[in-house]
């Protein structure tokens, strides 16, 4: 089945931007089509150079197995980037980004939507 | 994206909680909904405690006479209706709630999953989904 992960969590405040990544890595590892959409705090997940003072798992090197898990379809909302002033620049990831009409378009194409 | 109707004959929901009781109130909604469900004669195909609400797997909590005994309310709805009710192992492990086979595992004094629930991984919640007329989660 198709899957779209809206991800909203900013990386340390909880350890729920970890457990819905989990989620999303095991829907991979169990053969489901994952796409990401990061938006809101989530965006923040998407940081380079993330150094966790905190003693948590990285997020930033969890990204960047996504390809192992054949997580190709990685979005990022255009209009949360901007309201947050980061440019795809400052992003560890190649991400696409999507206007409102691209989100509309993904949400109505998958199958099952989680978001968090 | 499947949906509901309201003309629908019986469906099947998998359900997720997210949250501990007394960090959001939204497991009040999450408990009214199902009962409401089943009310209506539509069935939980699964209910899967994620993240924070592995709390209400546990055997464990005491509430004063006054205050709503929300795991308890989880806890008899489960027993009443035979509801799947799954855990996720490793949201639980490190929140404290484990069943007698961790703890001897992990070496532990005891443990306090509650009856009527297992332990289990995303691989029950993913099935769920796939296998369920629709999904939601509360939180």
């Amino acid at each position: 089945m198709q899957y779209l992960f809206i991800l909203k969590q900013s990386p340390y405040q909880s350890s729920l931007a970890r457990e819905s990544l989990d989620f999303a890595l095991a829907s991979a590892a169990f053969n489901q089509q994952v796409s990401l959409l990061f938006m809101d705090d989530g965006i923040y997940q998407l940081l380079q150079q993330q150094q966790s003072q905190v003693g948590k798992k990285n997020i930033e090197k969890t990204l960047a197995s996504l390809e192992m898990f054949d997580i190709n379809n990685v979005y990022c909302s255009a209009n949360c980037l901007k309201q947050r002033n980061i440019d795809t620049t400052s992003l560890s990831l190649d991400v696409k980004v999507a206007d409102n009409g691209t989100i509309k378009t993904l949400i109505h194409s998958v199958d099952k939507v989680f978001s968090f | 994206m499947t949906t509901l109707t309201s003309k629908a004959v019986n469906h099947s929901v998998a359900i997720m909680l997210l949250h501990s009781p007394y960090t959001n109130n939204i497991n009040d909604s999450a408990l009214r909904y199902t009962k409401t469900l089943i009310e209506q004669g539509h069935s939980v195909y699964r209910l899967f405690f994620y993240h924070e609400a592995v709390q209400l797997a546990s055997n464990l909590t005491i509430t004063a006479q006054d205050e709503q005994q929300v795991a308890k309310a989880w806890q008899d709805l489960i027993q009443q209706h035979n509801i799947d009710a799954v855990a996720c192992i490793s949201s639980s492990l490190k929140r404290g709630i484990i069943d007698k086979q961790e703890a001897k595992r992990y070496d532990k004094a005891s443990y306090n999953l509650a009856a009527n629930i297992q332990l289990g991984g995303l691989g029950d919640w993913i099935e769920a989904v796939n296998s369920a007329d629709t999904h939601i989660t509360f939180g």
